[in-house]
């Protein structure tokens, strides 16, 4: 009986659970965001709708957990326009309610089908994924993603991504390219469990390029599902030779059932902020 | 005896863990249903029979099978003649449920004749319903699953009678395919409109000093093969349009259970839609669904695809417990 009560008690639990909903709030026309933003539960940009959001502003996510899959539930999910463009002295910040900001206390930033997204001098941690663009067009500059499982994500996207610091995310930058274009450079890429994760799909449509791609754990790892080799080249790897730089990419050298991720030319020495030279436009 | 219950146990669940229901139905070319057709599965070089199966009245079967590369064919008599139909997507990797769309045509016998020179030759004709096909062209395969790859030679284009020959080919084990795309084009997949048909005794094995006269019947794909619910509880009914409000042709819809659609299989999906861009999704059950518009079938969208998603709700679901009419769907070009 005491066993029956405890499987009732469960089955009660997780319906209440799932019975919740949560809040969504949608913007269908243009709003602006300064100050501090709470977010809880979902803020959905609809196809119609363009979010601007102020330098200075900060946005937290509440911590909740409806599904009680352990990553946070509040997030905002864009489908028109979004315009995040902080300033060097007064950044934009999308962080975690919560004091401790640990990897997944929110979900993320889902740019999807949206019209256009760009994203400058913006802070992202503490989420499951920091930002994730599919099926858009989007900028990504002068930023920081840390503290996240997923820095950067994305799949068919074209995307321009320049000067950003990846740092201390299980992946700084995941990725399926599929059928995405663009360029990724200058960006350092440091201190992640991996620096970038080709899961699948990917070729040679996205370039990256002058990254520093150092201190990581695996400064690549190319995912089981990916077939075809990759290209790397003219970016920075923290070290000289490439029989050091290759126990860091986790490619055919490990695993013959993997590609292999072509490095060379490689830089022998880090970019420089003097280096950087992010395009005007893209 | 408790280990040997155990190990039963295991096994099949491991059987059931690792199998794909593989859906199909057999038809003749007006698109009759041929109920008591034999479904053969064969291995991906078709030299082993993995198993068989018959359609039932309305010509459907449903099998399940391991993960692994494998060729379908249909076989069937009546009035004492003989029918054989292939996937055209033969060899197919089945890694997932699947569904197969099998076409019957003649069987057409093949003649083999000595010749002084040593030499060996293939000569051919492909017909379409019986009747010559011009520009098609016949592709020589070294083995079943390079059928989706390069041919080890092919034909110049099919003349006005339907022939075709290949002079001093290497004796040894072929797969021969004829095909013909609408698009020009000598490879890539098989587009709606497109021809294909397979040498009904491949794979042949071509001799030193002979000649061989052949013939490939080839169907036209009049769409993709698409799941559709035969059992559906509820439909949901609408129409594609575009910007202006304008009916969009030539597309699918379809309808997820999760809501980050593409991570599976779609529960349901459409078929085209024709000119007033009119759509009937059949659902199984009442549920939640996350329903949308696209213009290719399976894989990831692309850019420049058609592509669009229900927006009365923001994550495009639709709760259905009765049938829902009339919904609107617009379709805009992904990242244009």
């Amino acid at each position: 009986m005491k066993v029956l009560n405890i499987i009732f008690f469960i089955i009660t639990t997780v319906n209440c659970l799932y019975a919740k909903n949560l809040p969504v709030k949608e913007i269908f026309t243009e709003e602006v965001w300064r100050g501090e933003i709470l977010v809880e539960g979902v803020v959905a940009v609809r196809k119609e709708g363009k979010l601007t959001i102020e330098p200075g502003t900060v946005i937290l996510f509440k911590s909740i957990d409806i599904d009680d899959d352990g990553i946070g539930d509040s997030e905002l999910y864009v489908e028109g326009t979004i315009i995040a463009k902080g300033s060097k002295d007064a950044p934009i910040v999308f962080t975690s309610e919560s004091n401790d900001k640990i990897p997944s206390s929110w979900k993320y930033i889902m740019v999807n089908h949206a019209k256009y997204a760009y994203f400058e001098h913006v802070l992202f941690e503490g989420a499951f994924s920091g930002l994730q663009v599919h099926f858009t067009k989007a900028i990504v500059k002068n930023s920081i993603f840390r503290n996240n499982v997923d820095g950067f994500r994305f799949s068919t996207a074209n995307i321009y991504v320049c000067n950003n610091k990846m740092t201390k995310n299980r992946h700084g930058i995941r990725y399926e390219e599929r059928d995405s274009k663009g360029i990724i450079e200058f960006n350092s890429i440091q201190e992640n469990e991996i620096g970038i994760f080709p899961v699948t799909k990917c070729g040679d449509k996205v370039n990256f390029r002058y990254n520093n791609i150092e201190k990581n754990g695996y400064n690549i790892k190319v995912g089981d599902e990916q077939k075809e080799n990759l290209s790397f080249k003219n970016n920075y790897f923290g070290m000289i030779f490439e029989s050091e730089i290759r126990k860091k990419i986790y490619d055919k050298h490990f695993d013959k059932n993997l590609p292999i991720v072509n490095i060379k030319p490689y830089s022998k020495k880090p970019f420089l902020e003097s280096d950087v030279k992010c395009l005007e436009e893209f | 005896m408790r280990y040997l219950f155990f190990l039963i146990f295991y096994a099949f669940l491991v059987q059931d863990l690792y199998s794909h229901e593989v859906k199909g139905r057999v038809v003749f070319k007006e698109n009759t249903p041929v109920f008591g057709a034999n479904v053969n599965i064969y291995n991906e070089n078709r030299d082993t029979k993995i198993l068989s199966t018959t359609t039932d009245p309305e010509g459907y079967f449903n099998i399940n099978l391991e993960e692994g590369v494998y060729f379908f064919e249909a076989t069937y008599v009546e009035k004492n003649r003989r029918f054989v139909g292939y996937s055209g997507k033969n060899p197919l990797l089945v890694s997932g449920s699947e569904y197969i769309g099998i076409r019957l045509l003649p069987l057409y016998k093949f003649k083999e004749q000595k010749v002084k020179n040593n030499k060996t030759k293939v000569i051919g004709q492909v017909l379409f319903e019986d009747k010559p096909l011009k520009d098609s062209i016949v592709y020589f395969y070294l083995s079943g699953r390079d059928i989706k790859g390069m041919p080890y030679v092919y034909s110049m284009p099919t003349n006005k009678k339907g022939f075709f020959e290949i002079n001093d080919i290497l004796p040894g084990k072929y797969f021969i395919v004829a095909r013909k795309k609408i698009s020009g084009s000598l490879f890539g997949p098989i587009e709606e409109g497109d021809f294909i048909g397979f040498f009904q005794h491949n794979p042949i094995n071509l001799e030193k000093g002979k000649v061989y006269s052949i013939v490939i019947p080839v169907f036209k794909k009049v769409q993709d093969d698409v799941p559709i619910q035969v059992s559906a509880k509820y439909k949901i009914t609408g129409y594609a349009i575009d910007e202006k409000g304008n009916p969009v042709s030539g597309v699918y819809a379809f309808a997820y259970k999760n809501k980050e659609m593409g991570h599976e299989r779609p529960i349901s999906i459409s078929k085209k839609t024709k000119k007033d861009g009119y759509f009937e999704l059949p659902i199984p059950e009442s549920g939640k669904y996350y329903i949308g518009v696209r213009q290719f079938y399976g894989g990831t969208p692309l850019q420049g695809e058609l592509y669009g998603l229900y927006e009365q709700t923001y994550d495009h679901h639709i709760y259905v417990d009765k049938n829902i009419e009339n919904i609107k769907i617009t379709v805009r070009k992904i990242l244009r």
